[in-house]
């Protein structure tokens, strides 16, 4: 499966001089199987520049979003096949006990937070929480559990052939007690991050940043790095940079992650940063290549 | 996938009396024993990390409930059954021998821990009249 990275930073939109290297747009991953079938993995800011490139004609889109903080769905409203009525697109997202997926969305797309209403939107478009068990995307099958984050917050997992994709974009493994020695069956995402070709997983924070965030549901990088090595992921890409990492910040983060992981007997060349603009190609038989 | 987890509810109710001091003890959907903090170690007179894989009658059985006289009580008379069985909050004052061998009188709030669509375990916090 490709994979493209069309927004990776966290929290709020971050453009600037000094991210133009990693990208200052929130969380979206575009995912094209085999078959063309196409998934994004969250609807961030990024969602507005990967609708102008699939162009003018309608597609059919499956649109998996993790959770509903505006970093991970605001690019729905600017998203250009949703204003097109030749295009379908499939929502799926956490389920809450307050009220329906689509009510919760339509608190953004409305009056008065958005000039459109979600009713008026020209595409065909359905809204589904994402079942408790396995289902299909064109030739992918596709897992949601919940995960430990503020609010109802799922990560998913796309397989297609041998070749397993997970994404967790926000989460806070931790609070569950030391990754290193806590039995597994007490992480959450483990189970669906095992054994993962490409793990992309929140690294928002470093070590010292961290002890001033506990409990705002993101990682510090030992965490990252700790909850991959006990997944036995095959590659890990740091994701939802914070929105004050720099270029240059991140360049050593990356460095510093790489360093540790290698140190602790990982393989070589198996910690990536996401960027803005990246696009890989991921296969079990071998190393994620861009 | 090879390795299955507990439900998230049940994580985050681990992830929340972690910390605590005051005392928690938390059960499964099939009441079994899934996690006892520190301080619950104290009044039960063994760490949890000694418990090991314990299931209702198990757990019971390392901490005895009595009655006014000693006796066993039995295990539907203990809050944090009630709360997994009727799904409901239970509250009691009872009796129990800890580990230890010490007797002790403690109040129970039993709480299920419920979503929509499943019961996924139980929580009971303590309160020793020793402290």
């Amino acid at each position: 499966m490709r994979v493209k990275i069309w927004g990776a930073r966290g929290s709020i939109p971050s453009p600037g001089p000094e991210t133009t290297r990693f990208g200052g747009n929130t969380s979206c991953v575009q995912v094209t199987l085999s078959d063309g079938t196409l998934i994004v993995l969250d609807a961030g800011t990024g969602l507005r520049s990967l609708g102008l490139a699939l162009g003018d004609g309608g597609r059919r889109v499956h649109i998996l979003l993790t959770h509903l903080h505006l970093d991970h769905i605001q690019g729905l409203m600017f998203f250009a096949p949703a204003f097109r009525p030749d295009s379908e697109l499939e929502i799926w997202g956490p389920e809450a006990p307050d009220a329906p997926l689509l009510d919760r969305i339509a608190r953004y797309i409305s009056a008065p937070l958005a000039p459109v209403e979600v009713r008026e939107l020209p595409c065909h478009v359905s809204f589904r929480e994402a079942p408790h068990s396995e289902w299909q995307i064109g030739p992918a099958t596709v897992r949601a559990e919940s995960v430990t984050h503020r609010g109802p917050t799922l990560g998913y997992r796309i397989t297609e052939g041998d070749t397993t994709l997970c994404y967790i974009p926000d989460h806070e493994p931790v609070l569950a007690g030391d990754l290193d020695t806590i039995e597994g069956e007490w992480i959450s995402g483990l189970a669906l991050a095992q054994g993962a070709a490409l793990l992309l997983h929140d690294a928002q924070y470093s070590d010292d940043e961290y002890p001033n965030h506990v409990g705002w549901g993101h990682s510090a990088i030992s965490h990252t790095l700790a909850f991959a090595r006990r997944a036995g992921v095959q590659s890990l890409a740091l994701f939802h940079h914070d929105p004050l990492h720099t270029d240059a910040f991140l360049e050593d983060f990356h460095a510093a992650a790489v360093e540790r992981w290698e140190a602790a007997g990982g393989g070589a060349g198996r910690v990536l940063i996401a960027a803005e603009g990246e696009e890989l190609a991921v296969d079990a038989s071998a190393p994620v290549s861009g | 996938m090879t390795e299955a987890h507990r439900p998230i509810e049940l994580i985050h109710a681990r992830n929340f009396v972690t910390g605590l001091s005051t005392p928690a003890f938390l059960v499964d959907a099939d009441g079994a024993l899934a996690f006892y903090n520190d301080a619950a170690s104290v009044l039960l007179g063994r760490r949890f990390e000694e418990m090991g894989q314990s299931d209702e009658s198990e757990w019971a059985t390392a901490f005895q409930a009595l009655d006014e006289e000693g006796n066993e009580l039995p295990l539907d008379a203990l809050p944090l059954v009630r709360a997994l069985r009727r799904r409901q909050a239970a509250f009691d004052k009872i009796r129990f021998r800890a580990a230890d061998g010490v007797v002790r009188d403690i109040h129970v709030t039993a709480i299920p821990i419920l979503t929509s669509r499943a019961t996924h375990g139980a929580l009971a916090l303590f309160w020793s009249e020793d402290d």
